[in-house]
């Protein structure tokens, strides 16, 4: 099998023209002297590729002005990743420790090999792969993903299925499988367990707990397989269960009837509630704070003339009435509405 | 009415029957709520912050505050335990509240509708307008009887947020047994109910709740009738005037 003619963009990274030929020049003389001779191929390749500012001194032309193709392999995550025991031949077949041309086949392309040399090593999950969706799609017009779209290339961590980590769960889906499926997973993203990954539940299920990774994609609600991706850690589920809806929009747009009537039914008694609650909160306030500046100065309460206004009009049309028994401010007949509650 | 004799604290009396009582200072004091009353708002207040303060941060989990919430809580298992333990007590409050309503309706024959009901009647629609008019100057203050209609909606709310926020918990606690009995949809169903209602809950104790009860001018900053049962009678008179003449009038209270 062949993977052709892989479409990912290459990583870029601007670093000074000056700095970095200045640099490889004194890389390509250390290189030079110490590297080949002894040293083996990791090492031997990091002299030079292991340097951040290392960048191709013969850039390929689609490359922007001031723009450097960045060939910087960082040591550090390599070597601390599950392949750090593997040479860096392995996947970049053809590679030698020669200077200059340290590439043997210079007509292939070096991303192509070294993505079809996964499946060398890893036949099994490459069967897997090819009988999916993405595989189908990345023949037909590259759009699915390959191996190094969700594994990475150089910093590949070890696979330890059922004990990831909630921030691992969270990344795959987020820069993984978020990357193509942006509305699957804002939608999803609503929803309790991405919500409870987000604050660090690893128990929660992210993409692949459900969707599987390198077959079985596809979930449909009602089917056998889905209620087996949910037994996985619903022991109970049924048929039934597999109705809830993971992917719906956040307004409930694409949703069955009875799941938008709640929605807005329920939003809009929150507002109504709520609104007429403080309003009327409010307005409580205002007139107990027109009685504490009244009972604390004469003249401050007064300084809304339509309030001044609406008090005069009061008083005048209970001229003559008999106090009520709240009326505790007896000092002045007017102010039986403003004195203490 | 005068000649009426005023039970002292601790004295034999009717079931039900508040008593008055003078402090040290002199002051009295009539017994509004019974311990029980006391102890069942305490549960359905402490639940109720437990809730409030385990739930949000999983509704709004990507905002920095729910993270450093969840943080003090020490992870959405112990907020969710934490959560689900208050929630079983609030839900038991109610449930012993709702057997309490039945004995007292049911077996002691309390009138529903009456002055000493806490179910609404018609004096509350002419209370509440009679409170909008007071606001803007245009009438005076309604005289209340023993519960003002704002006591009773938020009572009332409580059934309605028990019987919504309640149910939609227990179908989201125990999902798959949800779905034995209706359709998985209603799980998305039940997350819209519960967050919706929650947040309703909330915004209504600290803005309307907390306002009423306890920041009017007259109890500010804090009523503590509901802790302590015990309402200084020149209190009552001016805050229910209508229930302090009937309390005078059958004789539980002196006069000031
Ligand atoms: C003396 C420095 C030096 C050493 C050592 C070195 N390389 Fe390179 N490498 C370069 C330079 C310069 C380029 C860019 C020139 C080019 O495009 O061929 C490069 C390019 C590459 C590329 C990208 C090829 C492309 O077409 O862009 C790969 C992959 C690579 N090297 C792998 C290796 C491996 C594997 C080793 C160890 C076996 C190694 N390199 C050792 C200097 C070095
Ligand atoms: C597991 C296989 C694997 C191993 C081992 C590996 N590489 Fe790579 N390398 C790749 C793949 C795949 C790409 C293409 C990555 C891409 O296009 O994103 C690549 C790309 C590169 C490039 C091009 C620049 C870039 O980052 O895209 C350089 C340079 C390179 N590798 C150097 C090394 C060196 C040096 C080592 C040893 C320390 C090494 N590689 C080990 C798989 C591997
Ligand atoms: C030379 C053979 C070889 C090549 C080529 C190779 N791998 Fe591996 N890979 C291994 C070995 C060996 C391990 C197991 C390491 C261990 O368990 O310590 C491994 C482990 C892994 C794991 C972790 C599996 C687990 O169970 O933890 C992943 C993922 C992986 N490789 C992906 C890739 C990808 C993607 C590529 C291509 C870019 C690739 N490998 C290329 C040999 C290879
Ligand atoms: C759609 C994304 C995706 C693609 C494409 C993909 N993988 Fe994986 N792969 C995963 C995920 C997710 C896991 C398991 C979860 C984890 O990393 O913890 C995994 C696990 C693995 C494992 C260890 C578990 C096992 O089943 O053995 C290996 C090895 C592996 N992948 C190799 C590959 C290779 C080789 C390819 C390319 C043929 C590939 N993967 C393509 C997402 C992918
Ligand atoms: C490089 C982009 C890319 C990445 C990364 C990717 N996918 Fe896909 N995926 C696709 C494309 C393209 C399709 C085909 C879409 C279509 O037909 O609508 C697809 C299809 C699917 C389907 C539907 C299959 C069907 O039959 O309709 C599922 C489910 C899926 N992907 C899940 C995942 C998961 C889970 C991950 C992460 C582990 C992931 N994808 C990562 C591009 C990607
Ligand atoms: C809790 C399990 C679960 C999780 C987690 C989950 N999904 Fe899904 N997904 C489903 C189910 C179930 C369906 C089928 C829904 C239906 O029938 O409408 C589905 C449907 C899909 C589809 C459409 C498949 C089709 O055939 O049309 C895609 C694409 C998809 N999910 C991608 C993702 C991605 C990407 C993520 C991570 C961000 C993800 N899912 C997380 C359960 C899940
Ligand atoms: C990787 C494990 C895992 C998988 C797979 C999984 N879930 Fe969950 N799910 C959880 C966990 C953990 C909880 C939280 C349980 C708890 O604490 O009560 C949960 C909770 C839920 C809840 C209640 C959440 C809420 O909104 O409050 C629903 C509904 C649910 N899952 C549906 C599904 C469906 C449907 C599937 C299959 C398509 C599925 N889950 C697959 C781990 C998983």
């Amino acid at each position: 099998m062949n993977l052709t003619g892989v479409g990912l963009p290459r990583p870029r990274r601007r670093v000074s023209r000056v700095a970095a030929s200045a640099a490889f020049s004194a890389i390509l003389m250390l290189g030079l002297f110490v590297g080949v001779a002894s040293a083996q191929d990791v090492e031997g390749c990091l002299i030079c590729h292991g340097d951040p500012n290392f960048t191709d001194p013969t850039p390929p032309e689609n490359l922007e002005e001031g723009e450097d193709l960045s060939l910087y392999v960082d040591a550090e995550k390599f070597l601390g990743s599950v392949h750090d025991e593997l040479k860096c031949s392995d996947c970049h077949k053809g590679f030698l420790l020669t200077i200059p041309n340290h590439q043997i086949d210079v007509d292939k392309d070096f991303r192509q090999v070294a993505i079809e040399a996964c499946e060398g090593c890893h036949q099994e999950a490459f069967q897997q792969y090819q009988t999916s969706e993405h595989a189908q799609r990345f023949y037909e017009d590259q759009a699915g993903p390959i191996c190094i779209s969700c594994h990475g290339s150089h910093a590949i961590r070890r696979v330890n299925l059922g004990e990831e980590s909630a921030d691992f769960k969270m990344s795959m889906a987020r820069d993984s499988c978020g990357q193509c499926h942006e509305d699957k997973f804002e939608q999803a993203s609503h929803e309790f367990h991405f919500k409870a990954l987000s604050l660090g539940y690893e128990r929660a299920a992210t993409c692949f707990d459900c969707h599987g990774f390198h077959d079985n994609l596809a979930l449909t609600s009602g089917e056998p397989e889905t209620v087996e991706a949910c037994r996985q850690c619903h022991p109970g589920a049924n048929k039934g269960f597999t109705y809830f809806q993971m992917h719906l929009q956040e307004g409930f747009q694409d949703a069955w009837w009875g799941v938008r009537a709640v929605y807005y039914l329920f939003s809009t008694l929150l507002v109504v509630v709520l609104v007429t609650g403080i309003a009327y909160t409010t307005v409580h306030f205002q007139k107990e704070t027109r009685t504490m500046l009244g009972v604390f100065g004469r003249g401050a309460g007064r300084l809304f003339g339509f309030i001044r206004h609406l008090e005069e009009e009061s008083v005048k049309e209970r001229e003559g009435r008999p106090n009520g028994p709240e009326d505790h401010s007896n000092d002045k007949p007017e102010n039986d509405h403003r004195g203490m509650l | 009415m005068a000649e009426a004799t005023y039970p002292a604290v601790g004295e034999e009396r009717p079931e039900g029957a508040a008593v008055a009582e003078t402090n040290v200072e002199g002051r009295d004091y009539y017994v509004r709520f019974s311990p029980y009353h006391r102890l069942s708002h305490f549960v359905m207040m402490t639940t109720f912050i437990g809730c409030a303060l385990t739930g949000p941060p999983l509704k709004y989990s990507y905002d920095f505050w729910a993270q450093a919430m969840m943080g003090f809580w020490g992870g959405v298992q112990n907020a969710g335990l934490i959560h689900r333990v208050m929630a079983g007590f609030m839900v038991a409050d109610f449930v012993v509240h709702v057997l309490y309503l039945g004995y007292h309706i049911g077996v002691k024959k309390a009138k529903i509708f009456g002055p000493d009901s806490i179910f609404f009647w018609k004096k509350d629609l002419s209370d509440a307008l009679g409170m909008v008019k007071w606001f803007f100057d245009r009438g005076p203050r309604p005289r209340f009887e023993r519960f003002t209609f704002w006591e009773k909606f938020d009572y009332w709310a409580v059934f309605w947020g028990i019987a919504m926020i309640g149910t939609s918990g227990f179908a989201l606690w125990f999902p798959t047994v949800t779905s034995t009995l209706v359709s998985g949809i209603f799980l998305n169903v039940a997350r819209i109910i519960h967050g919706d209602e929650a947040i309703l809950a909330i915004g209504w104790i600290l803005f309307v709740h907390l306002y009423n009860s306890h920041l009017r001018m007259n109890v500010f900053p804090m009523d503590p009738v509901i802790f302590t049962g015990r309402m200084p009678v020149e209190h009552v008179k001016h805050d229910k005037a209508a229930w302090y003449d009937r309390l005078v009038r059958e004789g539980k209270i002196k006069p000031e």
